[in-house]
C-alpha cells in the first residue's frame, strides 16, 4: 500500500512538471518581458498558491472540476467520468497549486537574461523565436532546473488540495503525503516513520542538489 | 564596387527626450560623435531596428529598412552591430559565437577566414567568452558582426570599456573594415581623439539633433563647434599627402592647402594620407622669416580676424597658401609687439600633431 502511495506521487509529481514546464515557460517569458498593464495582477495571480492554505485552492478545485461545476460537468460530457477523485484531477490542481515553484524561478532568469544578449542575437539575424530557443532557454538553464527541481518536490509535499479534490484512493489518488496522515490515523507509526523520513530525505536531497548547481561559479549546465 | 549609402531620417519622442535626426551613410566610417545623453547610441539603435517608438524612413540603396508603412525588424536589416559591452552568448564558445552569425548570414558575406585573420581571433576560438580580456571581447564581437554579412556595420562606442593600449590595436583594425569587407561603419563616440584617429566623415550631435555632417576636417577645423567638441584652445584639422622622403636628415615631406610641410618621425610611404591637428597654442608668430628655428615649418601668413578673449588673450585668425586657415593664440601685449592688424602679413612657424595615418 505504501508502495503504491510513492509511485502515485512520482507519477503526479512528473506529470505536472511536465505540464507546467510546457506552459509556464510562456507565461513566465511573458511575465519577464511584457509591458502590458496586466502584467501585475497576472504576477500576483500565479503567486496566490504560495499565500493561500492549501485547503482554500482545494475547495474551489472542488467546486469547478465537481461533476456540477463548470470545468466538471464538461469533462463528464466528453469522457463519461468525473474530474474529481482522479488522477487527472489531481494534475489539474497541482498545476495550480505548484504553479509559482515553477514559474518564479523561470521569469526570474528570463529577467536575468535580458535584453542585451537578445537584441545581439536579432542583430545577427535570429528570428525572435529562434533567439529565444537558442539564447534565452539555454542562458536560463539553472532557472529551468531550480523550476523543475522545486516543482517536483513541492508537488511530492502536497496535501491539504489534493485530499479535498482527489480523497484517498489507493492506487488511484492517494499520494504519500495522505497515505502519511492515514498511517498516524490509525496509530501506525512505523509506517508513517519510514515515509516521513523517506519524503524528508529526499527533499533535503534535492534542495542540496540544486543549491549546488545555482552556487557553482561555472556550472555545467550552462555550457 | 559600388556600394549604396544608408539614408535616413528618423523621429523619436521619449519622456523628456526628443530625437530628430536625418543624414546619409555613405561608404567609410562615419563617426557619430557627441556628449553623453545626446542621442547617438539612441540614433544607432534605431538604425538597428532596437526602438519600437522610432518613426521615418531608412533606405539602403533600394532596399526599404523602414518607411511610413513598412517596419523591417532588426533580424531582417542586414545590420551588423557591436555594443559596448560586447554582449558575446556566455553559454558559447568563441567559435560558437562566431558560427551563430555564420550559419544566420543574409545573403553573401565576407569569408570566414579572412575574418578570423582580419581581427586576430585564431587564437581565440576555443576560449570561452568569460576568459576574453575586453579587448579581445570586442574583437570576437567585431568578427561576429562581420561575419552576418552585413550592409552596414553599427559600432556603439566598442572601445569605451577598454584602456589606452588596447584601444590602439583595435583602431586600426576597425579602420580598415570599409575597405576591406566593402561596408560602411558608424562609429558612435564621446571621444574626439577617436573621431580623428578613425574617422572620414562625422555627424555631430547635440540635444537629439545632428548639429553638423561632413568630412571630419570641415567639421572639426569650424568655430561653430569647438564648444561642442570640447576644444581649449582654437583647432583646425588638415588633410595631408606624402610627397616624398627626405632620407639624408629623416623627414618626410607632405603637400597640404597650407603648402608644404616637413614632418620628423614618420614612417610612412610617399602616397599616403594624413590628418594633422594643429592648435592655437602650437603657432608661433613672428614678423620676419627667421633665419633658423628650431621648428621647422614656417608659413607665410596673413592676419584674417583678430579676436579679444578674457585675460589678457588674443586669438588671431590667419590665412596660408591655398586658403588654408589656421589660428594662434597669443597674447594682447604680444599681438601690441607684432602691431597685429587684418591684412598684416606675417610668419607662422607651426608644430602640426599627426593623428592619423591612412594606407
Amino acid at each position: 500500500m505504501s508502495l503504491s502511495a510513492v509511485w502515485i506521487s512520482l507519477q503526479l509529481a512528473s506529470v505536472t512538471v511536465l505540464v507546467l514546464l510546457v506552459i509556464g515557460t510562456p507565461l513566465a517569458w511573458w511575465l519577464a518581458n511584457s509591458r502590458s498593464r496586466w502584467r501585475v495582477p497576472v504576477d500576483a495571480l500565479v503567486a496566490l498558491p504560495l499565500v493561500l492554505p492549501s485547503t482554500v485552492l482545494g475547495f474551489y478545485m472542488l467546486i469547478l472540476l465537481g461533476p456540477a461545476g463548470p470545468i466538471g460537468r464538461f469533462w463528464v460530457a466528453a469522457t463519461g467520468e468525473t474530474l474529481t477523485f482522479s488522477f487527472t484531477g489531481l494534475v489539474i490542481t497541482s498545476v495550480l497549486y505548484s504553479l509559482p515553484f515553477v514559474v518564479q524561478p523561470i521569469r526570474d532568469a528570463f529577467a536575468a537574461v535580458g535584453r542585451g544578449p537578445m537584441e545581439a542575437a536579432a542583430s545577427l539575424g535570429a528570428r525572435p523565436i529562434d533567439a529565444f530557443f537558442s539564447i534565452a532557454c539555454p542562458q536560463s538553464a539553472r532557472g529551468f532546473l531550480t523550476a523543475a527541481v522545486l516543482g517536483f518536490a513541492h508537488t511530492l509535499g502536497e496535501f491539504g488540495a489534493v485530499l479535498m479534490v482527489g480523497g484517498s484512493i489507493p492506487g488511484e489518488t492517494r499520494v504519500v503525503a495522505i497515505a502519511i496522515y492515514e498511517h498516524v490515523e490509525m496509530l501506525e507509526y512505523g509506517a508513517a516513520h519510514t515515509l516521513s523520513a523517506g519524503l524528508l530525505l529526499f527533499s533535503f536531497v534535492v534542495l542540496v542538489a540544486v543549491y549546488t548547481v545555482n552556487r557553482a561559479r561555472h556550472p555545467v549546465l550552462l555550457r | 564596387m559600388n556600394i549604396p549609402p544608408v539614408e535616413f531620417d528618423l523621429a523619436l519622442q521619449r519622456d523628456g527626450f526628443a530625437l530628430t535626426a536625418a543624414g546619409v551613410v555613405p561608404t567609410g566610417v562615419t563617426a557619430v560623435f557627441g556628449r553623453s545623453g545626446c542621442g547617438k547610441t539612441t540614433l544607432l539603435r534605431c538604425l538597428a531596428g532596437f526602438e519600437s517608438g522610432c518613426t521615418g524612413q531608412i533606405r539602403h540603396g533600394d532596399v526599404v529598412w523602414q518607411s511610413a508603412r513598412v517596419r523591417q525588424p532588426a533580424h531582417r536589416r542586414q545590420v551588423g552591430m557591436v555594443f559596448q559591452d560586447a554582449r558575446l552568448f556566455a553559454h558559447l564558445s568563441v567559435r560558437q559565437n562566431l558560427g551563430y552569425a555564420y550559419k544566420r548570414r543574409r545573403g553573401r558575406g565576407p569569408d570566414w577566414h579572412e575574418v578570423v585573420a582580419a581581427l586576430g581571433v585564431e587564437g581565440l576560438l576555443d576560449r570561452w567568452p568569460a576568459a576574453l580580456s575586453g579587448g579581445e571581447a570586442q574583437r570576437v564581437a567585431l568578427a561576429r558582426a562581420l561575419l552576418t554579412g552585413p550592409a552596414l556595420l553599427l559600432l556603439d562606442e566598442p572601445l569605451a570599456a577598454l584602456d589606452y593600449g588596447r584601444r590602439r590595436e583595435i583602431l586600426p583594425l576597425i579602420a580598415g573594415i570599409p575597405e576591406r569587407f566593402s561596408i560602411p561603419v558608424v562609429y558612435v563616440t564621446h571621444s574626439r581623439y577617436e573621431v580623428l584617429e578613425l574617422a572620414d566623415r562625422v555627424m555631430l550631435m547635440e540635444r537629439g539633433n545632428i548639429q553638423a555632417a561632413g568630412s571630419v576636417s570641415e567639421v572639426f577645423s569650424n568655430p561653430d563647434h569647438w564648444s561642442l567638441l570640447g576644444n581649449m584652445a582654437p583647432t583646425v584639422i588638415w588633410d595631408a599627402q606624402v610627397v616624398a622622403r627626405d632620407n639624408d636628415w629623416g623627414l618626410t615631406i607632405l603637400a597640404t592647402d597650407a603648402g608644404r610641410l616637413r614632418l620628423g618621425g614618420l614612417d610612412v610611404r610617399p602616397g599616403q594620407s594624413l590628418r594633422l591637428r594643429l592648435t592655437a597654442r602650437d603657432v608661433v608668430l613672428v614678423p620676419g622669416q627667421p633665419a633658423v628655428s628650431s621648428l621647422l615649418n614656417t608659413l607665410s601668413v596673413q592676419v584674417d580676424e583678430i579676436n579679444d578673449y578674457p585675460r589678457g588673450v588674443v586669438h588671431v585668425r590667419l590665412r596660408a597658401g591655398s586658403g588654408a586657415v589656421l589660428w594662434a593664440e597669443i597674447t594682447r601685449q604680444a599681438a601690441a609687439g607684432l602691431r597685429l592688424a587684418n591684412g598684416r602679413r606675417l610668419y607662422a612657424l607651426i608644430r602640426p600633431q599627426v593623428l592619423r595615418i591612412n594606407h
